[in-house]
């Protein structure tokens, strides 16, 4: 096939194209093997089968955590809370973000404690 | 749980009018910067998230500590210290918005100061006014104001600013009485060996071959490096740079002083790994990528490292056998429990260890090394501190004693431990803090004095101390004067039963999950008009896919009909994206003379891969194929014609770089940033590939925070030369008057300020730029706490560009120098822009 056969076929490539792209993104999507724990509050999604036995701990730490501030800032939460619990880094850490989702990052590492500038909890 | 779960409720909580507009807008909107509207939607429909990061962490610290019972920074003998040391040093407090604009940045602690200032204040406010006020001020109702400002107002019936104020006379002569406590005993005396502080410090040990200490640090304005201290003059030599630094210890680090070698954990923010330094040459050998490793202890008996490992929520104790390549675990401990700051005495027989555990309890205990090589953990409690932290300790040489420090009496002094009697004498008065003690001989030790810049070595005299007073905490005043904060600690999570609650466990479908996130009216730039349409913003719960879609309309009769319309969509999937456009319409079209917005249609896809690597350390590969149609001009430069109505194109990128900057920095300040691109476009039968190669070197100046850098771009084009796809083009600034972008648009590769848009053209092309990027001025008080100044900074540039070398095209060379101020605007404590002022001048054009 010479070069101008193909710049002919261009329509067909492009649309092999998308069809390639397009599986390719459902495969990725099956490779990443995301598990999650849902409860009427909270939505815990986790990816490391090795810190599975944390989930039901710290799933019962947000609900302790959920209802006193429920109770305590007569708050009532927009939506389920998303909390995605990792294995990332070293040093235990934590993040949050309300937008759009409410949604906490939870590195289950233990702190740094140098200098107790963080006090074990 | 508790301190990330009071961030969410402190912005999540609504009024009716937050709810009113996120029903209008679709839910919470996220700002996006190429549509700048939607930070004020944002601002509309989540207000409490735009406060500033002292607010969000003074109230998050403040919950935690008392929600756990009283065990937090509230209660933190660290905490007291920063603010005593600030006070005995006479040091400035920061105001309300010079701590976010110059307080976050200056000193060796950088966004630490906001969890400082932050809980000091809010612990100041529940003390002087109570539970109820703090507790109104932090709601979000009906009747609360949006702005946090607004709100403190409301609530206390004066400005933030007046009461901020009126806290920091209250913290000097709270801070004033706790010195005197101290001093109502002797202060130990300290002999300094550094003129000056080294911010953050390591372990450090002594090369007693050259009575050198040897220690890394990091502070601002330098790279984080290991040294060797003169301890006689205090001359500070570096051995080797520490490339990716942890904020407070820096590195891991342990020292075996047979071989001279030292051995330091890598890649400090991330899965720490294992390198050796030679400690006479500075030569660095990497021993194991990763290790997950870090208080690292040389056993000089059994010569073997050791360390504890972080995995899974759980610490092991592990063990490198020589030639460290690789380890092996020896011990691991049940979750809740850490063991931390190892050390091993001299004759190799014990390792001392401090204990932690969810309760706040810290032991200081022995593990037998003779049990632990037969994989039995069996730990020996030497001394219990009870809640008060325990760290640091380390054996003296003759192995009789262990020396460390606690804040027992509420600053951190230095203990002695007796291996024998157990018994624990205090050793040291100080004013501000001791840490990491390091015992020179039988009557003299080396350790780390506190102080408001950061740790300072000294030597001084082993004595014991029959007593030292204790001081008086912030946060035990506030639970003497409102002993109801005991009421707020919560039960443990073993009492809530996950059976009662209904629990489902599933696989995660990202696709599946998502929705709806935001819809609102957007405005765009097309050609030289306005138009008005509407964007719709779709996103699953953990953020892992996106789609955004955005129609607008320019209805001007001037224009073809099918110009009128404007559609542009984009689907993000982990490194997937793909994109579609009909006649793409830009909002900063309408801001300035470089314009995105093209006639036609487009069709993209790409794939980018984040290899595996190392903060600084990033490595990518990008490969994107596109299609263009009813093209007007060329998709990436904008006064060019196109020759052909339909145009394909494709590039692969490759990105290499490691760019460093020290505490406080701006933007990169060392290092290299390597992209190479292979292009190509393809019309009617004919392609039109080019190379592009760019390398950026920059290097750190003895000045604070002044870089100087060399950019280089070089480009080659393989088409044919009549046609306008073939060629290069450079011109401009690159930025407009409103722009999302990095402000320096000069940097990048089309262009050339001093020249029109596009207005130089080669076939190929070597571009060379010097910039010199002078220290930043910060503002400790510019503007009002919705809108303030944070710093300007100003870049001197020059550069050469030389087009059609050695081809059959009029070789050229065009010179361009030139100044640019950048003024960073923050606008409700969150929405950073930066007013940016260029000037230029191109010669030989």
């Amino acid at each position: 096939m010479n070069l101008s056969e193909l710049y002919r076929l261009r329509p067909l490539l492009l649309a092999t194209m998308l069809l390639i792209l397009g599986p390719c993104t459902l495969f990725a999507q099956r490779k990443i093997n995301l598990t999650k724990f849902e409860t009427p509050s909270a939505r815990l999604v986790f990816l490391d089968p090795g810190t599975s036995y944390l989930v039901p701990h710290t799933v019962r730490a947000f609900e302790n955590a959920l209802a006193f501030h429920q109770q305590f800032w007569n708050y009532d939460p927009s939506e389920k809370t998303n909390i995605l619990f990792n294995d990332f880094t070293d040093v235990g850490n934590g993040g949050t973000m309300v937008i759009p989702w409410n949604y906490l990052k939870i590195a289950v590492a233990p702190f740094d404690y140098t200098y107790s500038v963080v006090l074990p909890l | 749980m508790s301190h990330e779960l009071t961030h969410q409720v402190m912005c999540d909580q609504s009024s009716k009018r937050d709810r009113l507009y996120q029903s209008l807008l679709g839910g919470k909107v996220i700002p996006d910067n190429t549509d700048p509207l939607s930070l004020i939607y944002s601002y509309l429909t989540t207000p409490r998230w735009y406060s500033p990061r002292w607010y969000h962490e003074g109230i998050a610290v403040f919950m935690e500590t008392w929600m756990s019972g009283g065990l937090g920074r509230v209660m933190g003998g660290y905490d007291e210290m920063v603010f005593r040391a600030l006070v005995k040093d006479s040091a400035y407090l920061y105001h309300v918005i010079g701590l976010e604009t110059e307080g976050t940045t200056i000193d060796f602690q950088v966004g630490v100061n906001s969890y400082l200032y932050g809980t000091r204040f809010v612990s100041y406010l529940a003390l002087k006014y109570g539970l109820n006020k703090l507790q109104d001020f932090f709601s979000r109702t009906d009747s609360s104001r949006r702005f946090y400002a607004a709100q403190f107002r409301q609530v206390y019936g004066k400005s933030i600013e007046e009461e901020w104020d009126d806290w920091i006379i209250w913290e000097r002569e709270f801070q004033e009485k706790n010195l005197s406590r101290i001093r109502e005993y002797p202060v130990s005396t300290f002999r300094q060996v550094t003129p000056s502080t080294l911010g953050s410090v390591s372990r450090p040990y002594l090369d007693s071959l050259g009575n050198q200490l040897i220690v890394a640090a990091n502070y601002p304005g330098k790279m984080a490096h290991i040294a060797s201290i003169d301890l006689q003059t205090g001359k500070s030599k570096k051995i080797a740079p520490v490339i990716s630094p942890a904020l407070y210890y820096v590195t891991s680090l342990a020292f075996d002083p047979a071989t001279r070698t030292l051995f330091a954990s890598t890649h400090n923010q991330d899965w720490r790994g294992l390198q050796s330094i030679d400690l006479e040459t500075g030569k660095t050998k990497e021993l194991i990528q990763i290790t997950r490793c870090g208080h690292l202890v040389f056993d000089q008996a059994g010569k073997c490292l050791w360390g504890v490992q972080n995995l899974a929520g759980r610490t092991s104790l592990v063990r490198f056998k020589p030639p460290y390549k690789d380890y092996q675990v020896m011990a691991t401990l049940p979750y809740g429990q850490d063991l931390f700051d190892l050390d091993i005495s001299p004759d190799g027989s014990l390792i001392s260890a401090t204990l932690g555990d969810v309760t706040g309890r810290q032991q200081l205990v022995l593990i037998r090394m003779d049990d632990l090589l037969k994989s039995k953990l069996s730990l020996d409690t030497m001394y219990e501190f009870e809640e008060n932290p325990a760290s640091h300790f380390v054996f003296s040489p003759d192995g009789k004693h262990l020396y460390g420090t606690s804040y027992y009496t509420g600053v951190s002094n230095i203990f002695r431990i007796s291996l024998e009697t157990r018994q624990a004498d205090i050793i040291s008065n100080a004013e501000t803090g001791f840490f990491r003690p390091l015992p020179l001989s039988a009557d003299s030790l080396l350790c780390f004095n506190y102080t408001h810049e950061g740790m300072v070595p000294g030597i001084m005299a082993i004595e014991v101390r029959e007593d030292v007073n204790a001081i008086e905490f912030l946060g035990q005043q506030v639970y003497e004067r409102h002993p109801q904060v005991e009421e707020w600690a919560l039960p443990p999570p073993s009492t809530v039963n996950l059976d009662s609650i209904g629990v489902t466990e599933k696989t995660y479908h990202p696709m599946r999950e998502l929705r709806l996130s935001g819809a609102y009216p957007i405005i765009q730039g097309y050609k030289q008009y306005l138009a008005v349409g509407y964007r719709l913003n779709f996103m699953d719960p953990m953020g892992i896919n996106s789609l955004n879609i955005k129609l607008s309309v320019t209805p001007y009769a001037d224009l073809p009909t099918k110009q009128v319309p404007h559609l542009s969509a984009e689907y993000r999937f982990w490194g997937w994206t793909f994109t579609g456009s009909y006649n793409y319409a830009d909002f900063f079209d309408l801001f300035g003379p470089t314009r995105f917005s093209r006639a036609g249609y487009s069709f993209s896809g790409k794939y980018h891969k984040v290899f595996r690597n190392f903060a600084p350390g990033k490595t990518e590969l990008s490969v994107r194929l596109a299609m263009y149609g009813d093209l007007e001009t060329l998709p990436d430069y904008q006064n060019v014609a196109s020759d052909f109505r339909n145009l394909y194109t494709g590039y692969v990128h490759f990105h290499r770089s490691r760019l460093r900057r020290s505490l406080g920095a701006i933007e990169p300040e060392q290092g290299y940033n390597w992209n190479v691109y292979a292009i190509t476009s393809l019309a009617e039968k004919t392609f039109y590939p080019q190379l592009i190669h760019n390398l950026d070197l920059g290097l750190l100046l003895p000045i604070r925070h002044t870089s100087l850098w060399l950019r280089t771009s070089a480009g080659q084009s393989f088409g044919p030369p009549d046609k306008t796809n073939s060629h290069f083009y450079f011109g401009g600034f690159g930025n407009n008057y409103l722009d999302y972008r990095d402000i320096r648009q000069y940097r990048d590769m089309a262009s050339f300020p001093g020249a029109e848009i596009n207005e130089l053209q080669g076939l190929n092309y070597a571009k060379l730029c010097g910039e010199l990027n002078l220290p930043p001025v910060r503002f400790r008080k510019l503007g009002f706490k919705g809108l303030y100044a944070t710093h300007a900074q100003a870049t001197l540039f020059g550069m050469g560009l030389f087009t059609n070398m050695a081809n059959q095209l009029p070789q050229k060379t065009y010179y361009s120098s030139g100044l640019q101020i950048n003024l960073e605007i923050v606008l409700f404590s969150l929405m950073k822009s930066t007013f940016s002022f260029g000037f230029s001048r191109a010669y030989n054009l």
